[in-house]
C-alpha cells in the first residue's frame, strides 16, 4: 500500500511543474511548504516538459543505530527551516556568485520517495527505482535531471548511489562522502542501516573503492582491521586530523585532483554529522570537532560548479533534536550552496573558486593598486 | 547636550507620527475590494494608501513627569 | 489538485498539507470539487511574543504519526470525518511590514472566496486579530448580526482601541460589536480568566449583553453544567468559532505567547467542538495563537490543535449523518459488553 501510486497523477493537465503558491512571492513563514517554495512535479513527463535541472525529493528512512527521528526531516525542511528569506518574485541573489536560484535554475519539488516505516530493507529498492526514474530523464541537450534527496537517515546512500549507477553505468559514478563516520559496518549482521552502505556499495560494485572519497572522519571508529580494509579497497579518506594539520584548502585541492583522476560522474552524500555539533547539533549521532560552515559552503559550491555532480543527498538531520531549527536552516543552506554551484556550471562558469567581481572586493582601493604597480615597475627598472 | 539629543530624537519620533499615515503599496487601488469602508475605521475612503491612526497613537512615548522621584502610588 | 503521489501514507510522508488533504486555489476549485471544508493557513503575527506566523506551516508539517488522506474515525462518536470533502486552501498572504489591519483585509478577501463556494472556511494558525477579517466576510455573506461568535480564550479581547490601532489583538471583538458585525448578545465567551477584564470593561461587556463563561463558573458549577448552558445559548444559530489556543490550559497547550494557567483541559475542548459541530450549523472556524517556536518537543500544542480541528470535523460530519444529540456517544465505545 505504501508504494501504490495514484492512477490519476497526470489526468486533466498539461505535463510540467505545478506551482502551488497563491501569491507571486513572499517571506518564508508564508507559502505552501514545498522545498524552497518550488513548483511540484509528480511524474517524469513533468520533469521533461519543464526542462527541470534539479528535482528535490524527500525520503524518510529512519534506521539509525543512534537517536531516530530523521524521518521527520523532509517535511520539516519544507515547512520550518527558513526563519527568514524570501521566495518567488522577492528572491535575492547569492552574495558570492550573484546567482538567483529561482531564475537561474529550474528546481522542482518531486514529492517523497516511497518509504516503508518498518523495514528499511524493503524501502531501499523502491527508493532506488524512484531515484533512477528521476535521474533517467534526459533533456534534449543531453543533460540528465539532478536528483537531490532530503533525508531521512543515511541508509539512503545505498539506494541513491545505486540508482545513479543504474542510470550512468555500474562503477561510472564516484562518491564524495561528507561524514564523521566511515559507514562501512555490517553491525549486528544488518546490511541495510545508516552505517553500512560504504561496504555494501563497494562490495556490490556500484562504486569502485578508488572512486570513493570520504571527508571529515573522526571520533573512535572503525578498528584497525577496518582501516586496513579501507586501504585495500582504495577508499580515499580525509580525516579531520588531515584537515587540521594541512588546512582544508589543501585537502580540497587534493580532493579536486582525485576527482579529476576518477570517473565522469560524481555523487555527493552529505551527512549533517560531518558538521561540528556547534553548528549542527540536531543529528542522530553528533561527533565533536567537525567541519564548519565557511569550509563546507565553499567545498560544496566548488564541487558542484567545477566537477560533474549528478546527484546529492542531505541526510541525518533529526528535527526532534533541533531545539531552534538551527540545524534545519543549515541543512537547507548547504543544499542551496550546492544548487548555486550547479547553476554556475549550467551557465558555463567552471573556473576554480569563481566569485562575482562585485562582491569579491569592494574595489575602492584603486590608489593602492596603482602604487603597487609602480613599485613593481620600479623594481623591474632596477 | 544629552537633553538636546533627547529632544531632537523626540521631535523625529513626533514628526513620524504627526502624519497619521503609513504609505503602503500603490497597488492597493487595483486590488479587489477588501473590508467595506464602514467596517474598517482605519481606512480613508479618499486616500487608499493611508492608514488612519487612532488617537492613542503616542501613548507608548508618554513620559512620567519626574522620573525617579514621582510616587508610584496611584490615586484611588 | 492533489499533490500526493501515493494513495496512502503516514503524515510525515508526502507533501505537507493540512491533514494531508488535497489543495484548492480558487472559488471555482471549491465548487467543482464540492468541498465541504477548506482549511486555510494564516501567518499574521500580532502577538507581543513573535512566532505565530510559523503556526500555519508547522501545522502542515506536524511531527505526528497519523495517516493521510484526511480522515479517520472519531472514537467518541464513531463517525468518520473522511466522508467530508476537505481541502487545503493554501495560505493567506501576509505583508510583514504592513500594519496588521491591512493584513486583516487579505484575510477577509480569501475567506470571502471560500464562503462564495458555500464551503466552511477553517483558519489555521496566525493571530487572534484575524477574527475581524472572518467576521466582516461572514457579515457580508450572511448579513450583520445573523451569526454567533463562539470565542474560546483566556482573554476577553474587548479591550479599548489603543496605541494607534482600531483593530488589534485585544480590541477586535469590541470593534466587531460596535460596527454591528455581531450583536453583543451573540458573543459567547468560554474560558476567561487571569487578571482582567477590569471593572470598566466588565461594565461595558454587561451593557452589550455578552455571554461570558469564566473559568470561575466552570470551577463552581462544573464543566457539564456550563457546557449545557453554552449549548442552550447556541441552539439553532449559525456559529463562527474563534478558538484561541491560550483558552486551553498551558499544560495541554504550552505554545502560546500569552499563557494563563488554569484553562480548559484537552478533553473539555475536544468535547465542546464535537458537541457544537453536531448541534449547530458551523459557518466558519479559526484556530489561532499557536506559536510553534515555544512548543514542547515541537509538537505538543500543534497536535492538540490538529485534534481539535479533527474533533470539530467529526461533529460536522455527525450532523450530516443525522445525529442530533450534541452529547452523543457511540454505544460501541462506551462498554465492551464482553
Amino acid at each position: 500500500m505504501w508504494k501504490e501510486r495514484r492512477t490519476d497523477l497526470s489526468e486533466g493537465r498539461e505535463p510540467g511543474p505545478i506551482n502551488l503558491q497563491r501569491y507571486k512571492g513572499g517571506f518564508y513563514p508564508s507559502g505552501i511548504p514545498t522545498f524552497y517554495r518550488s513548483p511540484v512535479a509528480l511524474v517524469p513527463e513533468d520533469l521533461k516538459a519543464g526542462k527541470v535541472d534539479v528535482a528535490i525529493v524527500g525520503a524518510y528512512t529512519d534506521n539509525t543505530i543512534a537517536m531516530r527521528g530523521a524521518a521527520y526531516g523532509p517535511n520539516m525542511l519544507r515547512a520550518m527551516s527558513e526563519i527568514y528569506g524570501a521566495w518567488g518574485i522577492f528572491e535575492q541573489a547569492h552574495v558570492h556568485t550573484m546567482i538567483t536560484l529561482g531564475k537561474d535554475l529550474n528546481i522542482v519539488d518531486y514529492g517523497d520517495a516511497p518509504t516503508e516505516p518498518f523495514n528499511v530493507e524493503r524501502s531501499i529498492h523502491e527508493i532506488r527505482k524512484f531515484i533512477a526514474e528521476i535521474a533517467g530523464v534526459k533533456h534534449e541537450n543531453g543533460k540528465h535531471v539532478i536528483p537531490i534527496i532530503m533525508g531521512g537517515d543515511h541508509s539512503l546512500a545505498y539506494p541513491d548511489l545505486a540508482a545513479l549507477a543504474d542510470v550512468y553505468g555500474k562503477g561510472n559514478v564516484g562518491m564524495i562522502h561528507f561524514d564523521a563516520h566511515y559507514d562501512g559496518s555490517y553491525a549486528y549482521g544488518v546490511t541495510g542501516h545508516n552505517g553500512s552502505f560504504t561496504k555494501r556499495l563497494i562490495q556490490e560494485g556500484h562504486v569502485k573503492g578508488e572512486n570513493y572519497i570520504q571527508i571529515g572522519l573522526r571520533g573512535w571508529y572503525p578498528d584497525e582491521v577496518t582501516w586496513k580494509w579501507m586501504r585495500e579497497v582504495g577508499i580515499k579518506y580525509h580525516t579531520m586530523g588531515q584537515i587540521e594539520k594541512h588546512g582544508w584548502e589543501a585537502v580540497l585541492e587534493e580532493v579536486m585532483k582525485e576527482i579529476d583522476d576518477g570517473p565522469d560522474y560524481w555523487f555527493i552524500s552529505f551527512d549533517m554529522d560531518s558538521m561540528d555539533p556547534t553548528y549542527a547539533p540536531a543529528v542522530g549521532s553528533p561527533e565533536p570537532n567537525g567541519l564548519t560552515t565557511p569550509v563546507v559552503f565553499r567545498m560544496v559550491r566548488r564541487l558542484c560548479a567545477e566537477k560533474n555532480v549528478v546527484g546529492m543527498e542531505m541526510v541525518e538531520y533529526n528535527p526532534l533534536r533541533d531545539s531552534n531549527w538551527m540545524t534545519g536552516q543549515l541543512a537547507n543552506r548547504i543544499v542551496k550552496e550546492a544548487m548555486v554551484g550547479i547553476a554556475l556550471r549550467k551557465k558555463g562558469i567552471t573556473e576554480a573558486d569563481y566569485e562575482s567581481d562585485l562582491t569579491k572586493t569592494h574595489g575602492q582601493n584603486k590608489l593602492t593598486e596603482i602604487q603597487y604597480l609602480t613599485i613593481i615597475e620600479q623594481s623591474e627598472k632596477r | 547636550m544629552k537633553t538636546t539629543g533627547c529632544i531632537i530624537l523626540l521631535a523625529v519620533v513626533a514628526m513620524a507620527f504627526a502624519f497619521p499615515a503609513a504609505v503602503l503599496s500603490a497597488e492597493k487601488s487595483t486590488l479587489k475590494a477588501g473590508i467595506p469602508d464602514e467596517w474598517a475605521p482605519w481606512k480613508d475612503p479618499n486616500n487608499p494608501n493611508v492608514i488612519i491612526l487612532q488617537d492613542d497613537k503616542d501613548k507608548f512615548f508618554e513620559r512620567r513627569e519626574r522620573p525617579g522621584i514621582q510616587s508610584e502610588r496611584r490615586a484611588s | 489538485m492533489n499533490p500526493q503521489r501515493y494513495k496512502f501514507g503516514e503524515l510525515l510522508a508526502g507533501f505537507p498539507t493540512f491533514l494531508g488533504a488535497p489543495m484548492a486555489f480558487t472559488t471555482e476549485d471549491l465548487k467543482a470539487g464540492k468541498v465541504d471544508v477548506a482549511l486555510v493557513g494564516i501567518s499574521i503575527g500580532d502577538q507581543p511574543v513573535p512566532g505565530g506566523n510559523f503556526g500555519a506551516n508547522k501545522m502542515r508539517a506536524l511531527t505526528d504519526w497519523l495517516a493521510f488522506p484526511a480522515g479517520g474515525t472519531n472514537n467518541m462518536i464513531g463517525v468518520d470525518y473522511g466522508k467530508l470533502t476537505i481541502a487545503d486552501y493554501g495560505n493567506v498572504g501576509w505583508n510583514f511590514f504592513a500594519q496588521n489591519q491591512r493584513n486583516v483585509e487579505e484575510v477577509h478577501r480569501v475567506v470571502a472566496e471560500i464562503l462564495a463556494a458555500d464551503t466552511i472556511p477553517i483558519g489555521v494558525g496566525g493571530t487572534h486579530v484575524q477574527t475581524y477579517g472572518f467576521q466582516t466576510a461572514l457579515a457580508q455573506k450572511y448579513g450583520p448580526g445573523t451569526f454567533v461568535t463562539l470565542h474560546i480564550d483566556a482573554h476577553y479581547d474587548t479591550y479599548m482601541y489603543g496605541f494607534g490601532r482600531f483593530v488589534h489583538n485585544g480590541s477586535f471583538l469590541k470593534v466587531a460589536i460596535e460596527k454591528g458585525l455581531i450583536n453583543g448578545s451573540d458573543l459567547i465567551q468560554v474560558g476567561l480568566r487571569g487578571e482582567y477584564p477590569d471593572n470598566a470593561s466588565l461594565q461595558w461587556m454587561r451593557e452589550q449583553k455578552i455571554k461570558s463563561h469564566y473559568m470561575a463558573a466552570i470551577e463552581k458549577k462544573g464543566w457539564n453544567a456550563v457546557l449545557k448552558e453554552i449549548l442552550k445559548e447556541l441552539k439553532g444559530r449559525k456559529v463562527h468559532i474563534s478558538w484561541d489556543m491560550d483558552g486551553m490550559d498551558p499544560a495541554a497547550a504550552p505554545a502560546v505567547g500569552t499563557q494563563d494557567p488554569d484553562g480548559l483541559s484537552a478533553a473539555q475542548g475536544l468535547q465542546l467542538l464535537r458537541a457544537v459541530g453536531i448541534q449547530n450549523e458551523i459557518i466558519a472556524a479559526e484556530f489561532n495563537e499557536y506559536n510553534p517556536l515555544l512548543d514542547d518537543a515541537h509538537t505538543t500544542t500543534g497536535i492538540l490543535m490538529d485534534r481539535l480541528i479533527r474533533s470539530l470535523l467529526a461533529g460536522v460530519q455527525a450532523r450530516k449523518e443525522g445525529i442530533t444529540d450534541p452529547l452523543y456517544y457511540d454505544p460501541e465505545r462506551l462498554d465492551h459488553v464482553q
